[in-house]
């Protein structure tokens, strides 16, 4: 929505305007949900609906433009989240699915192909099965939609080592999704 | 002497071939425009054409069932921002509600493939037997727990703060209040049998009492959302709109939608709840907002 719009969109919800509420629920619960599905995979459905029950609480207090809205809905968000796990002291294993790994018998296929259908939730299970902070860091910055800097301010993080860790993480996806490479140590098949 | 040197200048030759080797070289520049989305999986540098992929699925414009919790959702928060005080119970309330929503899409399912013998016997589990009974009038699930909530409890008087807390919690939403319209829309929608839909015990019995009883809760919604049949409309209104190319630019996930939504008619979606809203104005007042 446009600038002008999300201040209207705000100042009406913040009134108790359920439809203007609503519209900023439509925009970013997906992209909430998706992170948190990253960070607690199970109890992220649990974690969004806090995170808007702090939001309605707090919408009147709130100022600024819609990039704004989003990096402080994720900010409550991640909170919730951190005691979540700290409460579950161990991180959740998030199983992968099998088809999400490159098929060894097609590896002549382009793996591209194979992964033009891939669904959201394997992609983001995908990303969850980097280590944490890698995970994090891809998640903020390609699913929520937040810079570099943003990330950084969010993590407590400087932006070098924010830009580090997206990087290993790309790198990371590109060896799991690699086809089987052919011999290195002349092994051949 | 010279067999470590040889050794080393072998190993520095490995490790020389396994640099340039490195099929998946990545630099800054590429890996900002592929986090930005900016990379198509056929532009990909080599190797990162599946993680384009990737990060575009990973970022792909909202499904219906990302959207399917909008109303509970909203009331809930709502209900919340009206009770400043009581929102860990809220929160916890709202929790209910949503894992209930698990519980009634399972209940459909079970009746959908051929558990209407079961709930014709009353063999179902019991909240799936209270929804069977509700959707296929089967025997209600034996009582044997508490079934009048919020009233049960009034006699243990231990600990009279957090036992009301209970009570309320077992009360479920105000179903008089602006949480009407989402119970409404959830109970209709489970009377259509269809999927996602969202009734559970706690909730319906919210409603019901706001009815003025279980009977009466199809007339209560009948009258807070005139002429709206049993299936939904919202679920088909948040299936449209797919960017097309599956490529998408930032900002990422369900902004574009919202985007579109607010472009054309931003009360479009919400107009089955309009006159439902004009009643829990009345009764409630809205008068949250701190």
């Amino acid at each position: 929505m446009g600038a002008e719009e999300f201040q209207q969109v705000v100042a009406a919800a913040a009134q108790g305007d359920e439809d203007a509420f609503a519209a900023l629920w439509r925009a970013h619960q997906p992209a909430l949900l998706r992170y948190l599905r990253v960070l607690a995979p199970s109890a992220a459905e649990d974690l969004a609906s806090e995170a808007w029950l702090v939001v309605a609480r707090q919408l009147g207090r709130f100022r600024g433009d819609e990039g704004g809205f989003r990096g402080w809905l994720v900010e409550i968000a991640r909170r919730q989240a951190m005691d979540w796990r700290r409460r579950h002291t161990r991180r959740p294993v998030v199983p992968l699915p099998p088809e999400l790994l490159p098929d060894q018998a097609a590896a002549d296929d382009p793996a591209a192909a194979a992964l033009e259908a891939l669904s959201t939730q394997a992609a983001l299970a995908l990303i969850a099965a980097l280590p944490p902070d890698q995970a994090e860091v891809v998640t903020l910055r390609v699913v929520v939609g937040l810079d570099t800097g943003q990330v950084a301010a969010l993590l407590g993080k400087r932006r070098g080592a924010v830009r580090v860790l997206a990087h290993r993480g790309l790198r990371r996806l590109a060896r799991l999704l690699a086809p089987p490479q052919p011999a290195r140590g002349g092994v051949t098949p | 002497m010279s067999r470590r040197d040889h050794f080393l200048n072998e190993m520095r030759r490995h490790l020389l071939r396994l640099r340039t080797a490195d099929p998946l070289v990545l630099d800054a520049d590429t890996a900002e425009r592929l986090l930005d989305g900016r990379v198509d999986p056929a532009d990909a540098p080599p190797g990162y054409g599946p993680v384009a992929g990737l990060l575009a699925a990973a970022a792909a414009p909202a499904s219906a069932a990302e959207l399917a919790g909008q109303q509970l959702a909203v009331a809930a928060a709502f209900a919340a921002a009206a009770h400043p005080s009581h929102t860990t119970r809220r929160s916890s309330m709202l929790s209910t509600l949503l894992r209930a929503k698990v519980v009634a899409a399972l209940a459909t399912a079970t009746i959908a493939s051929g558990g209407v013998a079961a709930a014709a016997t009353g063999t179902l589990p019991a909240p799936v037997q209270q929804l069977a009974h509700h959707t296929l009038n089967a025997p209600a699930p034996h009582q044997h727990r508490g079934d009048h909530p919020g009233r049960g409890h009034d006699s243990d008087t231990g600990r009279p703060s957090t036992d009301q807390a209970k009570d309320r919690d077992a009360n479920g939403p105000d179903a008089t209040g602006p949480a009407r319209s989402g119970l409404c829309q959830a109970y209709q929608a489970g009377r259509g049998g269809t999927a996602g839909n969202k009734l559970d015990a706690v909730a319906f019995q919210a409603l019901a009492k706001a009815a003025g009883g279980a009977d009466k809760v199809a007339d209560y919604c009948g009258e807070a959302t005139p002429g709206k049949s049993a299936d939904h409309p919202p679920a088909a209104t948040t299936t449209r709109g797919h960017s097309g190319s599956g490529h998408r630019q930032r900002p990422a996930a369900g902004q574009h939608r919202s985007r579109k939504v607010a472009d054309g008619n931003p009360s479009s979606r919400m107009s089955t709840l309009e006159p439902d809203d004009t009643v829990s104005a009345h009764a409630s007042g809205h008068g949250h907002n701190q």
